[in-house]
């Protein structure tokens, strides 16, 4: 498939709305098949207007592979928008707990068109319990008081830049269970599930696009 | 469904093993209301209050030890002026009704309030207050309320008081775990959750027990609105369970 193909330009024309951050959940294992399925996502969410992919495994497959995946994208980009006027440019990242990078493609210093976050259990709950720890240390220098700690400034330093709230959530297990994916992160996000440990083929994206443009958001109202 | 057919089949589940904490986001009142061409969408709530008093003796009937609903969320005081009274009004007479209720000594139940209960209105803070106070020494079962609430808040909340501890000289940082957090919870003293369910067929949790929910429990999106989630669904959702324990 190319990116000029008519069936999937005519498939983004008919969706209200796109989700400006995406994320994955791969249940089970990574192994090569996934990680080439987690590239072609890379391209078809970048030709929707996406501009921010998130990809969760519970354990560290996924960051542990980010210069393969970094590989299998730009290989595969190459083809997809071989007919298109440039290619984008899609940036990996992997952070380790500690948010200092396991895996970052410096090699262009040019901000990329789309950003890809590799996410696993410990950007959750763990991540959690960091940032109570620098804010306790924060607090007790005096550099922040108990009053000013809310929602706002919790939510400033959980959410670090590069990987905020994704809008809608593709969720690739057996049942609807979120295996440890970063809880305060989807306080609001639709949940497209897939059941059983399918492939990710292309016509799972488009129904699960297809049903968040459909969602209707009232925000409590 | 008869009542023996009913009675029969829940008498079967019970035999088996049963989740302990359910957790239920009640959606659909309102558009129940709607579609069934109702007058008033205060019609549509009370509806949805007799399908929770059925719910609840069901889950506790079976053998579920905590059940925590989403009664009104921080969020919905976004609702107009006349609905967000309407619904606070509800929520007062629904604190009455529990604490006047059969399922009280039926199952030793025990009420509790998560949220910031200082956001209610005063009659409802009291209504909300009896209920806690007069089931506070039950220890059979557990009715978490969640009032007004949103689950960033309650983990706001929660954070903070881990950061009063170490403040306090209670804690020392390094102590500063997920169990930490997980103790200052408004749920904290209930199981862990097993199974939410969110009715009218929305995909998505609205900010509800997302510290609970993000392992180990199995989340159901169910196409109905809340007054109409029957027995039936109830039953799927045991029977899965109990076909995945072991």
């Amino acid at each position: 498939m190319f990116a000029h193909d008519i069936t999937f330009q005519q498939d983004l024309k008919i969706l209200d709305k796109i989700p400006k951050h995406l994320a994955v959940l791969f249940w089970g294992e990574i192994n090569e098949k996934r990680l080439k399925e987690a590239a072609q996502l890379c391209c078809w969410s970048w030709c929707s207007g996406i501009k921010m992919l998130s990809i969760y495994n519970v354990e560290d497959d996924l960051k542990n592979n980010a210069q393969l995946l970094q590989s299998y994208i730009d290989t595969f980009s190459r083809h997809f928008f071989i007919h298109e006027k440039f290619i984008p440019i899609i940036r990996v990242t992997a952070l380790c707990a500690s948010k200092k990078p396991i895996y970052s493609n410096n090699e262009d210093s040019n901000l990329p068109d789309m950003q890809v976050n590799l996410i696993s259990y410990a950007d959750g709950r763990p991540w959690i319990a960091e940032v109570t720890k620098n804010l306790a240390e924060d607090v007790i220098q005096g550099k922040i008081t108990s009053d000013e700690l809310n929602i706002e400034e919790l939510d400033r330093r959980i959410s670090v830049p590069h990987f905020s709230e994704p809008q809608l959530l593709i969720l690739f297990s057996p049942k609807i269970e979120l295996e440890g994916f970063p809880p305060w992160h989807i306080h609001l996000t639709e949940i497209f599930h897939v059941p059983g440990n399918s492939e990710f083929h292309y016509s799972i994206f488009v129904k699960a696009l297809r049903k968040y443009s459909k969602c209707d958001q009232r925000f409590g109202r | 469904m008869s009542h023996y057919v009913r009675s029969l089949l829940l008498k079967i589940l019970k035999q088996g093993p049963i989740p302990q904490h359910i957790g239920f986001i009640m959606d659909g009142n309102r558009r129940f209301a709607r579609r069934m061409n109702y007058k008033q969408v205060v019609e549509g709530h009370s509806m949805g209050s007799d399908k929770l008093q059925e719910a609840l003796n069901i889950c506790f009937y079976l053998g579920v030890k905590a059940v925590t609903i989403y009664a009104f969320s921080i969020e919905n005081f976004k609702r107009p002026k006349e609905e967000v009274d309407m619904l606070m009004e509800l929520v007062k007479t629904q604190f009455i009704e529990v604490y006047s209720s059969h399922l009280i000594n039926k199952y030793d139940l025990c009420v509790r309030i998560l949220g910031n209960i200082s956001l209610l209105p005063i009659d409802v803070q009291e209504a909300a207050k009896k209920a806690v106070d007069t089931t506070k020494h039950n220890t059979g079962t557990i009715l978490n309320v969640c009032v007004p609430y949103t689950s960033r808040d309650e983990i706001t909340s929660s954070i903070k008081s881990v950061i009063k501890s170490v403040e306090n000289g209670h804690m020392q940082i390094r102590d500063i775990n997920e169990e930490a957090i997980e103790k200052c919870l408004y749920t904290y003293g209930s199981p862990p959750l097993n199974h939410l369910i969110r009715t009218s067929g929305e995909i998505r949790l609205s900010d509800f027990l997302l510290w609970q929910c993000h392992k180990n429990c199995y989340i159901h999106f169910v196409d109905c609105f809340w007054p109409e989630f029957s027995l039936w669904e109830m039953l799927k959702i045991i029977l899965e369970y109990q076909f995945g324990y072991n």
